[in-house]
């Protein structure tokens, strides 16, 4: 159920930034990808999957595995 | 009745024993068993074991073997996505994160890691291997394969 709020959110996050980028492209701004490292956080996010932690200890024993 | 449970009570019969003890005994036996935790299996059965001889390496390696057990496989293309968003956060940003690194030790400039080095140095990576032997035992090895 996380999905559609979290959808909604970035979709509104793109479009803001979308809209700074294309003023600071008008005023003359030098940096103006704003838009881009939204989407490139976003994919670093991605990047994680397949990330696997394993720890075992004498008692406790940790499993951690991003899809 | 099972023949534990009846050898309890016939050694209480006799007297031999009293029906506390009998009692205690009775309980023992249907108390289960404790099982020792096991040990889920461990993911990193099918990793490899070294760096890679060849090839662009996908994974970084962490193990940690003696008093405690610790695998850790990090993708490479983490890193490969991380250094692109350095190029792209605003200059002001990054030279607060640089002076931050200066302070911390760490005294390098990210603007100097440009795009297309990225590549050469996840290849190269592929070649490197720490390994660490502790006092107390413990064996770390970080490869990239």
């Amino acid at each position: 159920m996380l999905w559609p709020p979290l959808f909604i959110i970035v979709s509104f996050v793109i479009v803001v930034t979308a809209l700074v980028d294309f003023a600071l492209v008008v005023t003359g701004a030098r940096h103006h990808h704003y838009t881009l490292l939204v989407l490139t956080t976003m994919r670093l996010l991605a990047e994680v999957r397949g990330t696997q932690v394993n720890a075992n200890h004498d008692d406790s024993h940790i499993r951690v595995d991003i899809y | 009745m099972n023949e534990d449970r009846k050898r309890i009570l016939g050694m209480l019969a006799e007297g031999k024993i009293t029906a506390d003890e009998a009692d205690m005994l009775l309980d023992a036996l249907g108390a289960p068993e404790t099982a020792a935790p096991v040990a889920p299996p461990s993911p990193s059965t099918g990793w490899p074991t070294g760096p890679s001889a060849s090839g662009t390496p996908k994974f970084m390696y962490v193990k940690v073997t003696g008093n405690d057990n610790v695998d850790v496989k990090v993708p490479l293309a983490l890193l490969r996505t991380g250094l692109k968003l350095t190029s792209l956060i605003p200059p002001q940003a990054m030279n607060q994160i640089n002076e931050s690194m200066g302070e911390a030790g760490m005294s390098f400039d990210l603007n100097n890691i440009k795009p297309e080095d990225i590549e050469d140095i996840i290849a190269s990576l592929g070649e490197m291997e720490v390994n660490v032997q502790s006092a107390e035992g413990d064996h770390v090895r970080v490869f990239c394969a």
